[in-house]
């Protein structure tokens, strides 16, 4: 087979550097990357942690995840930045722009990740290694900031690659360069490796990936299953996962969720909070034309206790109103009254929405079906702020809520590469 | 409890009341049947808790007493008893089986402690032909609901007022009504009956038998041949079905059965696991023919059959299982298809016969 050569585009600091050099452009003197900073959350609404940090404030042991409390503990001149979601969505597409140039096959990974496949490219193009560079400054040059490229013939080895030394560096990790580079690595430092499954290689004496790529696999099959068989094979360098165009992968569920700027205590405002849920989730629901049969709702305590509750429909729905109702319903039989902290909703088992098994004796759902319609073309076109339901005046919160920005086209999380 | 019987007559009321036997239940006792002696008579009893059967055979009782025997291994060993004279013999809660020169031992339950089915004391009994009823039952036990979310879809209504019997079952997405006349029956009644109870009279039911069903307002009592049959009624309002049956239509189709049924059953061979989870079936219908054209990622299929058509051409769509379901149930040679449009409600029935319907509402887009 010929030699694939996959590179991994990955923003360093993404959230920092968008916002600093959003600053520099607007004439601010102080580049926030030179200084210990950190863009976090609002403590007010509790989405209180760090998002991103700054290289001179890692030498804080500043963590991402970690509350801005205990950052500021840490380093008291640190200098905190609120989250500015439209720009990074912004920086994001212009970021996708620069590299769209190079292959016809990108994969937006994360809305600072891109991975492209420069197979057969060469030709084109010229060496993968100058274009790679090439790419790394060009992006520093238009946009401002950097990027750390990682390359190698699959999606994994380029993803590790790119994580080896920051900032604005290009590194490969070729199959033949794996013990030398990666090996070495904690094993925590590969892909796919947690919390969970660090205890349990810990407490195997698994320090290092290349202790990892020396255990015996049918010993990994019998306490990790299938997933240590991966891990190994990753722990290899081996993965064949191809470069998906966008939304090649096949919609399971869509689910959104929110954590509420307060505790929710009584029922109607959780309500309210569902309602918002169920606007966005109906909304991608609609759009990619598929009904649900199956509701889910979870819920977290202020005590952070976790609990979810489904519920199977005998007629699949994509009405936005009849979601909010179901949830509703499942909030009741799941909800003893602690004070809420986050809601989620998520719809399951699509099916498609071109053909519908009408009822007897039911409500006409024809009238809300139109209504939805109406407010997903109005939204679409004035934004998703434009019209909102009545019940939220007044209220403190969101008309929609979940997902970081509204229209994102690339999974938040995903686990295949 | 001392008694001698024949195997036939063993089996005969294991099997009369083992439908009733809890299958899932976490009483464990539920999972057994009770058997207990009167008048040279032994009645065989089961239930959980929602229907209970009852049956009695004839045999040679030495001594009364009752027991109560796990239902599984006791139907087991009655069907592979040698074909002889069987003595069975209960010792405290131990039940002895003799047969030849050997025996069986188990170990039963206290015969106390199994919920007693409770009869019904009302003199008011109506009087039905088991024709009658076996062929209403088939025609409706088609519509039931299987989900249990709406629990008066899951049974079937009964009606009698008069001479006349109706019953009437629907999932929201079709409905099926059937009627009748009951001669010289004055008495009425109104009630849903769980459709697993209708399955068991459909089974149970001889032809040549006669139906005597009498009630209280929660619970209802089937009498006919040697068995019994008490059941809940199914609680809450059946809705106005009269209500959703079109009585005019745009156009009327006369088909072959069995032509017909054979089409949309190979048609359907096409349309599994499609998107939407059912199996649909578009027909085409003009120039007094119904044409299907299927097809999907494996493959497809042209459809047409000659029918009488009277009135506008239509196209329209239907989950096929409830096509095949209805097609299956209708006896003669043709079925008479009444269309209003591709998203109105959609009615078979039979050839020259105004007692039976089924009415199907087609898919929408």
């Amino acid at each position: 087979m010929k030699k694939r050569f996959i590179f991994h585009i990955d923003v360093n600091s993404a959230y920092l550097s968008w916002e600093a050099s959003h600053r520099l452009q607007r004439g601010d003197s102080l580049d926030l990357r030179t200084v210990p900073s950190a863009i976090g959350g609002d403590p007010e609404t509790r989405h209180g942690i760090i998002l991103a940090k700054s290289i001179p404030a890692k030498k804080f042991k500043i963590q991402t995840g970690e509350t801005l409390y205990s950052a500021r503990n840490k380093c008291p001149d640190l200098l905190i930045v609120s989250p500015n979601y439209n720009l990074y969505r912004q920086c994001s597409m212009a970021l996708k722009e620069v590299i769209q140039e190079y292959s016809p096959l990108i994969q937006q990974y994360s809305v600072d990740e891109f991975f492209l496949d420069f197979t057969g490219m060469e030709k084109l193009l010229g060496d993968p290694m100058q274009t790679s560079y090439l790419i790394k400054d060009k992006i520093k040059e238009k946009l401002g900031f950097t990027v750390n490229i990682g390359i190698s013939s699959n999606k994994l080895l380029a993803k590790m690659a790119s994580e080896l030394q920051k900032p604005d560096k290009v590194h490969t990790l070729f199959p033949e360069e794996i013990p030398s580079k990666m090996w070495p690595l904690p094993v925590e430092e590969l892909f796919g490796v947690g919390r969970a499954t660090l205890r349990k290689f810990r407490d195997r004496g698994i320090r290092t990936i290349g202790d990892l790529a020396s255990e015996n696999p049918d010993d990994l099959k019998r306490y990790l299953k299938s997933y240590g068989l991966l891990l190994w094979n990753y722990a290899h360098g081996r993965d064949n996962s191809p470069v998906r165009y966008n939304n090649s992968i096949p919609v399971k569920g869509i689910g959104n969720s929110t954590t509420i700027p307060f505790d929710v205590e009584d029922e109607s405002a959780a309500h309210l909070v569902l309602l918002s849920l169920a606007e966005t989730v109906g909304m991608r629901l609609r759009e990619d034309d598929y009904c649900t049969s199956l509701i889910s709702i979870s819920l977290k305590t202020k005590d952070f206790f976790y609990y979810s509750h489904q519920k199977k429909l005998h007629l699949p729905t994509d009405c936005t109103s009849v979601i909010h109702q179901i949830a509703c319903q499942l909030l009741a039989e799941l909800w003893q009254g602690e004070p809420i902290r986050h809601l989620g909703l998520r719809v399951s088992e699509l099916s498609s929405n071109n053909l519908f098994q009408p009822s007897l004796f039911e409500k006409d759902i024809e009238k809300q079906k139109r209504i939805d319609q109406a407010v997903d073309t109005i939204r679409l076109k004035y934004g998703a702020q434009s019209v909102f339901r009545s019940a939220f005046l007044g209220s403190g919160l969101k008309p929609l809520s979940g997902g970081v920005i509204e229209t994102e086209e690339y999974p938040m999380m995903s686990s295949i590469l | 409890m001392k008694i001698i019987c024949k195997k036939e007559d063993l089996l005969l009321g294991v099997n009369t009341v083992q439908r009733a036997v809890s299958s899932k239940s976490t009483l464990p006792i539920l999972q057994s049947i009770k058997m207990r002696t009167e008048n040279n008579y032994l009645w065989f009893e089961a239930t959980d808790l929602e229907i209970g059967i009852r049956c009695q055979i004839p045999v040679n009782v030495m001594e009364e007493g009752q027991v109560v025997i796990p239902a599984k291994l006791f139907s087991e060993i009655v069907r592979k008893l040698p074909d002889t004279e069987i003595k069975i013999e209960s010792q405290d809660s131990n039940i002895n089986i003799y047969y030849y020169s050997s025996d069986f031992v188990i170990n039963g339950y206290d015969p106390e402690e199994y919920p007693e089915i409770s009869d019904i004391s009302s003199s008011e009994n109506i009087e039905i032909p088991a024709t009658i009823f076996k062929s209403m039952i088939k025609q409706t036990i088609i519509a039931c609901a299987v989900e249990e979310t709406r629990p008066v879809f899951t049974g079937i209504l009964l009606q009698i007022e008069g001479e006349n019997i109706n019953l009437v079952s629907t999932d929201t997405h079709r409905l099926a009504h059937s009627q009748s006349v009951i001669p010289g029956n004055q008495k009425e009644f109104k009630g849903i009956i769980p459709s697993k109870t209708m399955q068991e009279i459909y089974r149970l039911l001889q032809d040549d038998d006669i139906l005597y069903i009498s009630y209280n307002n929660n619970r209802v009592i089937l009498k006919f041949g040697s068995v019994q049959i008490i059941t809940r009624l199914i609680e809450g309002q059946f809705p106005n079905y009269k209500q959703v049956i079109p009585q005019t239509c745009g156009t009327k189709l006369l088909i072959n059965t069995k032509k017909f049924l054979d089409t949309v059953e190979r048609a359907s061979l096409l349309s599994r696991d499609n998107y939407l989870k059912t199996n649909t079936v578009r027909f085409n219908i003009e120039n007094s023919a119904i044409n299907i054209n299927q097809f999907s990622e494996t493959g497809k299929i042209n459809e047409k059959i000659d029918i009488d058509q009277d009135g506008e051409d239509v196209t329209i769509a239907f989950n096929a299982k409830y096509i095949i379901d209805v097609l299956k149930v209708v006896e003669t040679e043709n079925i008479l298809m009444e269309s209003s449009g591709s998203f109105s409600p959609c009615i078979f029935r039979p050839e020259d016969d105004d007692n039976y319907l089924c009415l199907v509402l087609p898919l929408r887009s």
